[in-house]
């Protein structure tokens, strides 16, 4: 499917940040076999046919959540640099 | 004998018996990532998986493995399958001292076949059989696609140009995630165009013949070309296409190739992504990728690797080519070294043999490995031991560390060292203490210890050793 057919209508909750913000941003080639799900926040994606532990917020490993206001936890890598022409 | 593309040395792993199809219907979750741990657990001469079935796409091929054996290695070098790992490690170093190999120009490449030049087109889950590796990813990933970018300040100098590999998360259908680790040369290009505030044009190419992968993953020099590495390492020129969409000079044999540019100053959350070091790289907030144009071969493979907890393909493609480059640099001051092996973990643990100049060399040769290009950002722990213990083989290194090693003269400690993040331990991410456990006999003037009748092998066991295994054939 091509970008602009992607339908921002319709969005569904994400397994891993449990916001609402998900949307299906594939389909397989061979038709109505899966959807594939991304995430707008978390940008965690899915397959529709694969195990419970990675669609299902209940299965889905606890350490593995994300909490969508700590993004990274400020982890950067690597740091952004100062513009070379900043004042 | 060489290989151009990725088909071609299939084609040989095949003829020597290294390649299993998989010819069945496979899901992309959880087949292949369960196919590419299970073919690791099947030991040193393990093959290469070429799957041609995957749920839900046409003509979809997915190979795995490739690098994942000594055979393997031995095969994409020419060398005789069965060739012995101190044997290849010689090899390699003798080619790798022919640098720099030749290239050769070529006007057109076969990945030119099929093209998709509106971003608006690309849907990157529906072209390529992507999938999750392991269950707690946070999505598919690119994780053997060689990417190519030039210096920004210096875009006409190719020796600067550089080819390494680095991974990239699927987060949209024309968008990626890319980890630029810091110590990596991808990052000094990055760094110059976000303090320039440009993006940084890149290339990733994938599906690529397997010299090229082992250099890309080879800490070879800054300012040495990796493709004339290849041709060092294949002694034959190695086949470039400079593409006219992005002008970066890519692998004439890939299979499908991805061009776009890292968005100058912008991070955002990627990962976790489960990495070599057996553990999950946690989620941070790393660089992006807009992808603009696509080309492909017709029914392009993807080649993928599993990676997690050693020993995995990874640990096969970074084996020989990490410990050569630390070989070479280490001969250049110090000519006693015999052998290096940089084998674990990408080289977090590194293993040199060395003759001895004067009571406390092996204490340089060790602080030496530290700081070579690789070892500042790895080499966590370095045991050096004598000449003739084999550092390819840990029984007799284990054996030099249980009775040469003496903690009150033999550890060297070198608090808060740079490491890469990625690394588990490091705390902060990218800092770690260091050290140094010199297992090798003491010699004039350091006296000490009982070193001086050691057990030597009675005469005529090479004779015996020989007959033995006569009679063990013919039992």
């Amino acid at each position: 499917m091509r970008d602009s057919e992607i339908d921002r209508s319709k969005s569904s909750a994400c397994p891993r940040c449990l916001t609402g913000d998900a949307r299906v941003v594939a389909r397989s080639p061979r038709p109505g076999v899966w959807t594939m799900h991304l995430c707008t926040v978390c940008f965690y994606t899915w397959r529709s046919t694969e195990p419970d532990y990675a669609t299902s917020a209940e299965a889905l490993s606890p350490r593995f959540r994300i909490d969508p206001s700590r993004l990274g936890d400020g982890r950067t890598m690597p740091e952004v640099p100062p513009l070379r022409n900043a004042e | 004998m060489t290989f151009d593309s990725l088909r071609d040395f299939l084609a040989a792993l095949d003829d020597n018996g290294q390649l299993l199809r998989i010819t069945n219907e496979v899901a992309p979750e959880p087949d292949l990532g369960a196919a590419g741990r299970a073919v690791n657990e099947l030991g040193e001469n393990a093959p290469a998986l070429l799957f041609e079935n995957i749920l839900g796409f046409e003509d979809a091929r997915v190979a795995l493995n490739v690098h994942g054996s000594w055979p393997n290695n031995a095969l994409m070098l020419g060398l005789d399958k069965d060739t012995p790992v101190k044997a290849q490690f010689l090899e390699f170093v003798r080619r790798y001292r022919t640098f720099p190999g030749a290239i050769e120009r070529r006007n057109a490449a076969p990945w030119q076949e099929c093209v998709i030049d509106r971003p608006e087109d690309i849907n990157l889950f529906e072209l390529l059989p992507v999938f999750r590796l392991n269950r707690n990813d946070g999505g598919c990933f690119i994780d053997k696609g060689v990417v190519i970018s030039r210096e920004p300040d210096r875009p006409d100098d190719v020796s600067r140009q550089n080819v390494g590999i680095y991974r990239f998360q699927l987060k949209g259908p024309n968008r990626l995630g890319i980890q630029p680790a810091p110590a990596h040369d991808i990052a000094i290009h990055l760094r110059q165009a976000e303090e320039r505030g440009e993006d940084l044009k890149v290339a990733i190419a994938i599906g690529n013949d397997p010299v090229i992968s082992c250099v890309a993953g080879m800490p070879i020099l800054y300012d040495q070309s990796e493709y004339e590495m290849a041709g060092a390492l294949r002694q034959k020129p190695y086949p470039i296409f400079n593409s006219p969409y992005s002008g970066l000079d890519i692998p004439w044999g890939s299979e499908l190739v991805i061009e776009g540019h890292i968005k100058g100053r912008v991070r955002e959350i990627e990962g976790p992504f489960g990495e070599f070091t057996g553990h999950y790289s946690g989620g941070r907030m790393m660089p992006v990728m807009d992808v603009t144009r696509v080309s492909y071969r017709k029914h392009p493979i993807l080649e993928s690797l599993y990676i997690g907890m050693p020993w995995t393909e990874l640990d096969y493609m970074l084996a020989v080519n990490t410990s050569a480059p630390i070989y070479v640099q280490l001969k250049e001051q110090f000519p006693e070294v015999e052998a290096v092996n940089a084998f674990y973990t990408h080289g977090l643990l590194v293993i040199v043999s060395t003759r001895r100049r004067v009571g406390g060399f092996a204490k340089n040769v060790g602080l030496r490995v530290l700081t070579t290009p690789h070892g500042m950002g790895y080499a966590k722990v370095v045991i050096v031991v004598d000449e003739t213990v084999d550092p390819f083989d840990l029984k007799q290194v284990m054996w030099a560390l249980s009775t040469k090693f003496h903690p009150a003269h033999d550890l060297i400690v070198i608090p808060d060292a740079s490491v890469l993040p990625l690394d588990p331990g490091s705390s902060p991410p990218g800092i770690t203490h260091k050290i140094i456990m010199d297992a090798t006999t003491p010699i004039s003037p350091e006296v000490r210890g009982h070193y001086s009748q050691p057990v030597e092998r009675p005469a005529d066991v090479d004779a015996w050793l020989t007959k033995l295994m006569e009679m063990q054939r013919n039992a």
